[in-house]
């Protein structure tokens, strides 16, 4: 599936300042300015403490802009309340952390199912859809195995499977491939390339070079700000 | 060691003071519960005990009578005896004030101890300083003449305050079914130790004439030569009357105390529940500190800290918990012992022995008892948890690792152990009792509460896939509130048993007073067969001391639509080391009105016919319990007439004291004990009668004499009522065990939300709303309600078969069919949810503000 017009999210002139130690404001970001369409994979890179993470978490809704927009399949975040914030994650975000983040008090199945159940959708669906996302990422026999009993790299695919199976607007990857080994990392991209080729967008925060290698675009940041894009190489077969 | 301990538990308790106050704080009332109860069971006999040196100290010896007393004269045959430096001639009776008709409950019983107050005390260091025995020795005292002429009285100055008396006062009280007219001739001060304030001195000679005892002597209070004591006592004792006897206070009090030992030890048994599930609070507090310590756990292993001081860190951290919560329990102890001694001495007074406990006797044993059970049980609680923490390898404790990690088939092997327990335990109840304490049947309760606590993390697995099966697709905070009970298993087991045992506390009691009532109630109904009873006005207590003259009893069988009159008289006697009740009944209406509910094959006509005037007797089922005995025994029974040997003709079943009956025959007690003195009457309306009308004839027949006429239905009543008052402290006891129980479900919960502060984060990134988090922890709440309800009702339901059948069979003799108040345990099963939900209220809010980008943002 080729790159859509669609914005699937609008970052536009976004500042984000914080009180420092001392109460002197702290520019994380400063006019930051982008969008990721439909289909197409993104890498932000930069160097530590340039603004990554925040630029992450004003896009993934748990922070808002100090100033400029974000907007999510059209919609202003800024202008959003609390609960309206949380649904937009609920609905039209996905996100692979890094330290994979599953509930070791739930199984792998229980974990990909979780965005279904925040939607509260019927049962058989949910059991339906959970077999699919875990087929596509290659761990169905490790369905009812608990976090605990698997390895990190079917871990990060279980994660990967519960940031899409409710077919969000767009996933959010912070460094997915930072706490792999190479074979696994690779197995992650592998992912996540298929994915936006399957017409989903990704943002996808990290260091490594051969993670910006498989991406549509990268964005660079440093200090706050972004250099200006350059487009990336072609995908990896 | 030190170091270790700063490290690993003062900072931790320093960050984490909730939950540290909240484990401080059920301990402490888990020890002041208990030491309630203790302080209340001392003082009842101790105030019993200090009765004794009310007139002068260092009374090594006593001469008691029964019934009506002795001879006078005896206290100068006793005088001469080699070896008493002083005797003390008593009467000992009671009088009511304030009664008012109608209410068997109105009115306060005054003891009136007649002593010779114008004789001196020895002058020794033996003078009670506070005593009234100064005012006939000094010069401030009462005028003789008023204590002599005038009836006077020496009354404390609480009675003078509640009855507005002062100095030459006119105290107008009812002894029996008499007013009788006494004036103040003396106050003395609020403080006197050892003394119950209740006390009325008055002269011997007023004392014999108030209560119609001239000529004789309830008892004489001796100094005798310490050195020589037995001998005395022994000289003593062959120069007093017939029925008389001569003993050391400490076997007077010795017999208290084995008479109120099963009483006591049930009490004390039910406080020690409360302290039990502390207990559990601590053994969860410390779980968390180790496993929320695995990281520094690791470290200082790691850096060669020895098993043995993380182990001996962790002990500390329980005995501090242990310290300062006794502390606080010793506190809050001290407090509650207000209450508690008016409710146990209200029933003791009733049921067994007037103590009259009117204020509480902190015996510093029992303080001491309470502090060590309170610091020792809570460092025994956190020996388990810090085994784990000592035998776990650094390497695994380093691991950065919240949760417990989830074992295969959790629980399997523990819930077969807790049925070992319970098989177990029913093997135990086979077993009789020791020396009348049914230790056996105490510990099948023990094991049955850990039995049941073992099945609890099964429990926790089931509930957690059922609940979790059932809200998926409904309610998201439900499903991941059931994955996250059935994650936490052993810190969650510990919040559920802990819960569990309150509640099984609280269930098998209600159970046992439900059908202990109704079994009342039906004893009630059968034996209660009179129209009207007639008994003296207001509060009366265990000591018999209201009486009517007999001639009370040929005025009521005179009136007009009296059919028939049966007559009551008990005394209390000392037998087998205790104390009994002898009571005295017209045998020959035994088949006519059949009252007694007889066990084996007693045919109550031939018992009618053949019994009267003799010395056969009927005993009581809770007597052949208590002194082993049975029908065709022979009971030996000091009377005023000498030793007499009773023969057992018959066992009855009977609930009016579990210190036993012997029921001898209203002939046979006249004769036996010379007193023709009467408690109580029982009327039968002629066919036809208004009993209404009945009822004020009667009272009028004996006028001036005053009595309180009661009809079948006020008397079951009063039944029922004293019943529920003596049931009312167990009450208490189980309302604090639940409120430590969800002081437990709080701390759990907040640990709990603590840990799993990024885990809830996460959840709310990936779009649980506040208020879906609020409700996990809710419905968390609510699954541990659920657990604790069920667990505890089963758990429960056994203790209650153990309480009826084996423990109040064994310890009182009570024969109670089972009668389950299901309507209750519902009520209470919701009531339980509806607390542990609302345990959650504190720990939800706190979930709700954790921030979402600081969980989802430390990547």
């Amino acid at each position: 599936m080729t790159v859509t017009n669609v914005a699937a999210v609008r970052a536009r002139d976004v500042r984000k300042s914080y009180d420092g130690a001392w109460n002197e404001p702290v520019l994380a970001l400063d006019g930051v300015s982008f969008e990721v369409r439909a289909g197409e994979l993104v890498a932000l890179v930069g160097p530590s403490g340039c603004g990554k993470s925040t630029l992450l978490n004003l896009v993934g809704c748990i922070d808002r802009p100090t100033s400029g927009a974000i907007e999510l399949q059209g919609r202003v975040t800024s202008m959003l309340d609390d609960d309206a914030l949380t649904a937009l994650r609920r609905d039209s975000i996905g996100t692979v952390f890094q330290f994979f983040n599953l509930l070791p008090a739930m199984t792998v199945a229980e974990n990909v199912a979780l965005p279904l159940v925040l939607q509260r959708r019927k049962r058989a669906e949910i059991t339906e859809r959970v077999s699919a996302a875990l087929a596509a990422v290659g761990i169905s026999e490790k369905a009812s195995a608990y976090p605990a009993q698997i390895s990190g790299g079917q871990m990060q695919r279980a994660a990967v499977a519960r940031a899409t199976i409710h077919r969000p607007a767009i996933v959010l990857a912070d460094e997915p491939t930072g706490n792999l080994d190479s074979q696994n990392g690779a197995a992650v991209l592998h992912l996540l390339r298929a994915l936006a080729d399957g017409g989903q967008a990704i943002l996808m925060a990290t260091h490594a070079t051969e993670a910006a290698a498989i991406c549509d675009r990268v964005i660079h940041m440093q200090d706050g700000r972004l250099v200006p894009a350059v487009a990336g190489p072609a995908p990896l077969v | 060691m030190k170091a270790l301990f700063s490290a690993l538990v003062l900072g931790h308790l320093r960050s984490n003071r909730l939950r540290a106050l909240v484990t401080v704080v059920a301990v402490g009332l888990g020890v002041a519960i208990s030491l309630a109860i203790d302080l209340a069971n001392a003082t009842a006999v101790a105030s019993f005990a200090s009765s004794v040196n009310i007139v002068a100290n260092h009374v090594n010896l006593q001469v008691l009578g029964v019934g009506r007393g002795f001879d006078e004269r005896a206290i100068v045959a006793v005088q001469n005896v080699d070896g008493v430096r002083y005797a003390s001639p008593t009467i000992e009776d009671s009088v009511v004030v304030g009664a008012r008709p109608g209410d068997p409950f109105s009115g306060e019983i005054l003891r009136v101890l007649g002593v010779d107050l114008l004789r001196p005390l020895p002058h020794d260091e033996s003078a009670a300083a506070s005593s009234p025995g100064e005012f006939s020795a000094g010069t401030s005292g009462p005028d003789p003449y008023t204590l002599v002429a005038e009836r006077g009285a020496i009354v404390f100055q609480r009675v003078a305050d509640r009855y507005h008396l002062k100095n030459g006062s006119a105290l107008t009280a009812l002894a029996g079914d008499r007013t009788v007219h006494l004036r103040v001739a003396a106050i003395l001060p609020r403080a006197v130790a050892g003394i119950d304030t209740s006390v009325v001195f008055v002269d011997i000679v007023t004392a014999q004439e108030l209560f119609g005892k001239v000529g004789a002597l309830d008892r004489i209070d001796l100094v005798v030569d310490p050195a020589r004591l037995e001998q005395v006592r022994k000289a003593v004792a062959a120069v007093i009357p017939p029925g008389a006897r001569a003993i050391e206070p400490k076997v007077r009090t010795g017999e208290i105390e084995r008479m109120l030992r099963s009483f006591q030890l049930n009490l004390a048994a039910l406080s020690y529940i409360a302290m039990l599930v502390g207990m559990y609070l601590i053994y969860n507090t410390v779980a968390i500190s180790v496993v929320q310590r695995r990281p520094e756990i690791g470290t200082l292993r790691a850096l060669g800290a020895k098993r043995s001081e993380i182990f001996r860190t962790f002990v500390a951290e329980g005995a501090l918990f242990g310290v300062v919560g006794s502390l606080v329990g010793l506190a809050i102890g001290a407090g509650l012992a207000q209450l508690s001694v008016g409710a146990v001495s209200r029933t003791v007074d009733t049921m067994y022995v007037a103590t009259h406990a009117d204020h509480v006797v902190y015996a510093p044993l029992v303080l001491l008892k309470a502090f060590v059970v309170g610091c020792v049980l809570a460092t025994l609680s956190a020996v388990f948890p810090a085994l784990e923490a000592a035998t776990t390898e650094p390497a695994l404790t380093m691991r950065a690792q919240g949760y417990e990690v989830r074992r295969r088939r959790p629980g399997v092997g523990l819930a077969c152990a807790g049925l070992t327990l319970f098989a177990l335990a029913y093997a135990l109840t086979f077993l009789p009792a020791v020396d009348g304490i049914p230790v056996a049947g105490y510990a099948a309760g023990l094991l049955i509460i850990f039995g049941a606590s073992l099945c609890v993390p099964l429990a926790i697995v089931g509930l957690s896939a059922l609940a979790h099966a059932l809200t998926a697709g409904i309610s998201p905070a439900g499903a991941i509130g059931a994955s996250n009970l059935g994650s936490s298993i052993r810190r969650n087991s510990v919040a559920v048993a802990s819960l569990m045992v309150a509640i099984a506390m609280m269930i098998s009691v209600a159970i046992l007073i439900g059908s202990f009532r109704t079994t009342v109630v039906a004893w009630a109904d059968e034996t209660l067969k009179a129209d009207l009873f007639v008994r003296p006005l207001g509060l009366q207590d265990a000591s018999y001391d209201a009486r009517f003259s007999p001639d009370i009893a040929r005025k009521v069988r005179a009136v007009r639509g009296v059919a028939a009159v049966d007559t009551f008289r008990a005394i209390s006697i000392p037998y087998g080391g205790s104390l009994t009740t002898l009571a005295a009944v017209d045998f020959a209406t035994i088949a006519v009105r059949n009252k007694l509910r007889f066990l084996g094959n007693a045919d109550p006509v031939r018992l009618s016919r053949t019994l009267p005037g003799t010395t056969n007797v009927l005993i009581t089922e809770p007597f052949a319990t208590r002194f082993g005995a049975k029908a065709g025994d022979e009971i030996a029974v000091d009377t005023p007439s000498g030793r007499t040997r009773f023969h057992v003709a018959a066992v009855y079943n009977d609930y009016s004291s579990d210190a036993g009956v012997i029921l001898v025959d209203s002939r046979t007690f006249a004769r036996l004990f010379h007193d023709d003195s009467l408690n109580s009457l029982a009327i039968y309306a002629a066919p036809g009668a208004d009993l209404t009308e009945l009822r004020t004839r009667v009272i009028r027949s004996v006028l001036p004499a005053r009595i309180d006429v009661e009809t079948t239905r006020e008397l079951r009543a009063l039944v029922i009522s004293i019943f529920n008052r003596t049931f009312a402290i167990t009450y208490a006891l189980y309302v604090i065990s639940i409120t430590i129980a969800v002081l437990g479900i709080v701390s759990t919960l907040f640990a709990l939300v603590l840990e799993r502060r990024r885990e809830i984060g996460l959840l709310r990134y990936l779009g649980l709303t506040t208020r879906d988090v609020r409700n996990m922890v809710f419905y968390e709440a609510a699954y541990i309600g659920v657990l604790g309800g069920l667990t505890g009702l089963v758990a429960g339901i056994l203790l209650a078969l153990l309480l009826i059948f084996v423990i109040n069979r064994q310890a009182f003799g009570w024969l109670i069919e089972l009668h389950v108040p299901w309507e209750f345990l519902g009520e209470s099963f919701v009531l339980v949810i509806v607390a542990a939900v609302i345990a959650g209220i504190y720990p939800a809010s706190v979930a709700a503000r954790l921030k979402t980008a600081e969980a989802v943002r430390t990547e």
